[in-house]
């Protein structure tokens, strides 16, 4: 209990000397923030194209229209044609798409309801929707989809959404892109409160000594500042939030714009509470670390152990 | 109690600063250690916080071989020793019952018990009534007070003290060495380091004379 309350004590003690000294805190603070909103706004931003493209199927797929359209077992035999394509290597998953199924589901799309209803028989032909492993190169697929479209029960074939590979392969060169920005960001933190911490340490170096020589343990002499670090990595990443609001509403129009362009109603929206929280987080363990590290060193020559 | 046996201290630069220094201070026992500035009392005085590590020699607090402490355990042996500074040593942004309450503060005492021990060490120190007061309204020898309620709030078994007396006139300093006093009669090892003879021929302390890292004269040695 006892415990409980002197880190209450140190975290408000904290606060309040963060309070006390509002300019530096406040320009601290606002370094950490754009440092951190950087590439939290990039994210967002590839984030939001990823699920642009998502709402395609985001895997490369072959259809095989079957030629076993009048067969009586049709769904037996195509169930079983795709067991053995199961068989092979590259072939991850299989849909079954039946003539049934696939009017139905045309029906509900074009809303040729009543013309197709005034159709004798079902004219679509069984289909097999498949799904090769999302690592296969671009000549594997191809060569998988020849081999696919010679077999003698396929009737024809199509290899679709080809260019959502490529969109694909290039939001992930740009995720990559943003997880490298997102370290060099997290060691400017680091840095950054590395550097207010000493800063600290060596205002209070006077206090430090007393407390060392009156048989103050170093866990205690320690605490405010990693108080101090851990609340600067908080404090920085809710700045970064209200910083990459900002941004993001600044680029809202003239991304709407773009997308009208291309028929699209792409939008960004704001980051998620559950996002910024994460963020916050993160950053404060950072700032502990930092805090930490720094700490250590400062008073391993502020007050050696003789030895 | 304090025994040093046979301690040498060079520092890193060569300067021997104690040369084969023995003698023993039992439990609730009054020492004065003295001699020039440079003789060797201010590192002596390190050994027995483990601010300083003996070159040669054992240095025993309370049957604890110092060289055989661990890192973490430092602590709680300066905790267990009062330590009255020179130069104060206050936090001058605090006030005096924050200041006094420090020892016990680090120590993880309860509130409650920590008001209660500030009030009785500075009553003893006759500063109660400025307990809300920061350190700069108070005089040279009121801090010199506020210094040593610090140094016994937390009960020591040991209670060093260098120079003590220093800034304070003849008739504040014999107060401050009577208080001194009453704590080595509840068994408590008081060791102070002064140049001031007159409190030396005043009580029947025994006296460590250092000349020039040796002990020149030893009245403890039995």
């Amino acid at each position: 209990m006892t415990y409980l309350l002197r880190h209450l004590q140190v975290l408000f003690d904290t606060l309040g000397r963060m309070w006390k000294a509002p300019l530096p805190t406040l320009m601290t603070l606002t370094m950490l923030g754009i440092a951190m909103a950087l590439p939290l706004v990039l994210y967002k931003i590839v984030d939001s194209l990823a699920e642009v493209a998502g709402q395609w199927h985001e895997r490369p797929r072959i259809s095989l229209f079957l030629n076993f359209a009048n067969d009586r077992n049709m769904d037996e035999r195509a169930i079983a044609f795709a067991r053995n394509l199961l068989q092979m290597p590259a072939i991850d998953d299989i849909e079954y798409i039946s003539p049934s199924a696939a009017l139905a589901e045309f029906k509900r799309v074009s809303g040729f309801g009543l013309a197709m209803d005034n159709l004798p028989e079902n004219p679509l032909p069984p289909l097999l929707a498949v799904y090769p492993y999302p690592t296969q190169e671009r000549a594997q697929l191809e060569q998988l989809f020849a081999q696919l479209a010679a077999m003698p029960e396929v009737a024809s074939a199509s290899l679709d959404q080809a260019w959502l590979q490529r969109l694909a392969a290039i939001l992930a060169l740009f995720k990559r892109g943003v997880w490298m920005l997102s370290v060099l960001m997290a060691v400017g933190v680091m840095l950054i409160i590395s550097n207010t911490v000493r800063l600290g340490v060596v205002n209070r170096s006077d206090e430090i000594e007393i407390i060392d020589q009156i048989g103050g343990p170093r866990a205690f002499i320690r605490r405010p500042f990693l108080y101090f670090g851990a609340l600067h990595g908080l404090f920085g990443a809710l700045f970064a939030a209200v910083i990459g609001h900002a941004g993001l509403y600044l680029l809202g129009k003239p991304i709407a714009t773009l997308a009208a362009l291309y028929d699209s109603s792409f939008k960004i929206g704001w980051f998620d509470s559950t996002a910024i929280a994460a963020v916050a987080l993160s950053a404060a363990a950072l700032g502990w670390v930092a805090a930490r590290i720094t700490v250590d060193w400062r008073l391993h020559r502020l007050i050696p152990v003789a030895s | 109690m304090i025994r040093f046996s046979q301690v040498f201290k060079r520092y890193p630069n060569g300067f021997e600063a104690l040369k084969n220094v023995s003698f023993y201070l039992p439990s609730g026992s009054m020492t004065f250690l003295t001699g020039h500035s440079g003789a060797g009392k201010s590192t002596l005085l390190k050994l027995i916080t483990r601010s300083e590590l003996a070159s040669n020699g054992q240095v025993l607090v309370d049957e604890r071989n110092l060289s055989r402490l661990w890192r973490h355990q430092i602590a709680a042996h300066r905790r267990a020793i009062g330590n009255v500074f020179q130069e104060h040593k206050l936090l001058y942004d605090r006030t005096i019952e924050d200041n006094v309450a420090l020892p016990l503060v680090v120590a993880g005492l309860e509130y409650k018990e920590i008001g209660r021990r500030v009030r009785a060490a500075l009553d003893k120190v006759g500063l109660l009534a400025k307990a809300k007061y920061y350190p700069r309204r108070l005089s040279g020898g009121e801090q010199q007070r506020v210094g040593i309620a610090r140094a016994v709030v937390g009960r020591p078994r040991i209670l060093l003290a260098d120079e003590p007396t220093g800034n304070l006139d003849p008739q504040l300093s014999d107060e401050i060495m009577r208080l001194f006093f009453m704590f080595s009669q509840v068994d408590v090892t008081v060791l102070i380091a002064t140049h001031d003879y007159r409190h030396i021929r005043a009580h029947s302390a025994a006296v460590l004379a250092l000349k020039e890292g040796r002990l020149v004269e030893d009245e403890a040695t039995p």
